[in-house]
């Protein structure tokens, strides 16, 4: 049996401990443990962290609903 | 190679209660265009999907001059998607990272399709042992989910076969 390790970056397990209640419904760009950009659209999103240097780890915070 | 990892669930409050979601961080290729973003683990889908906005705004996919390939089906009802080959890439832990090509729908005109970009049974289920385990703890918040990649192949000579069919 092989040994569990933890699998995912550190972004995303920062990224799930930080209250992202500000950016519901949003799209965000995370780097280096922090969060470079944010805006409705992922273009502008990308573009925004793209022209600050980083490539970022993008994630739409959902709103709150129940998916099927 | 034995491998088994573990990823933190992504939790969503709503009306009072946690929704843990099974997000994994990927980098998305196609064309020289990159995107890293989450995808959705879907055990329920039974291939994968982009959503438009994914595939047109991190790929540069030119939703216009895609061919349809059918319809599939969803809880929303039927849509128009087409078939792209996209470059997926995920860390396994700090030393690894698992690269793979997987068959992404893609809905086409005004449907805009899932919410997520979702990871459907079809390649990636076939390559990794999947396990949901949101009782990990007595937080309800503090789950984890697994990825144990498929080293050994078994025979399936001893075992019965199933009859396809459709």
């Amino acid at each position: 049996m092989a040994k569990e390790v933890q699998g995912a970056s550190e972004d995303q397990r920062w990224l799930v401990t930080q209250n992202l209640s500000r950016y519901t419904g949003k799209w965000i760009a995370v780097a280096h443990k922090t969060i470079v950009a944010s805006g409705i659209s992922l273009k502008e999103v990308l573009e925004e962290a793209r022209a600050k240097g980083a490539e970022p780890f993008c994630i739409q915070v959902p709103e709150g609903y129940i998916t099927a | 190679m034995d491998i088994n990892c573990s990823y933190p669930f992504t939790p969503i409050e709503f009306k009072g209660r946690v929704i843990l979601r099974p997000l994994l961080q990927c980098t998305l290729e196609y064309q020289g265009n990159s995107l890293t973003t989450a995808l959705l683990l879907d055990s329920g889908a039974d291939i994968s999907m982009l959503t438009q906005e994914v595939a047109r705004d991190g790929l540069k996919i030119d939703l216009d001059k895609l061919e349809p390939a059918g319809d599939t089906g969803g809880i929303g009802g039927d849509i128009s998607v087409a078939m792209v080959d996209v470059g997926v890439s995920f860390a396994m832990g700090p030393r690894y990272v698992h690269r793979c090509t997987i068959p992404f729908q893609i809905p086409l005109g005004e449907n805009k399709g899932p919410c997520y970009s979702l990871l459907g049974r079809d390649p990636f289920f076939y390559e990794f042992r999947v396990s949901f385990r949101m009782g990990y703890t007595d937080d309800p918040r503090v789950g984890k989910f697994n990825l144990h990649k498929e080293s050994v192949k078994r025979s399936a000579d001893r075992f019965k076969k199933p009859v396809t069919y459709g």
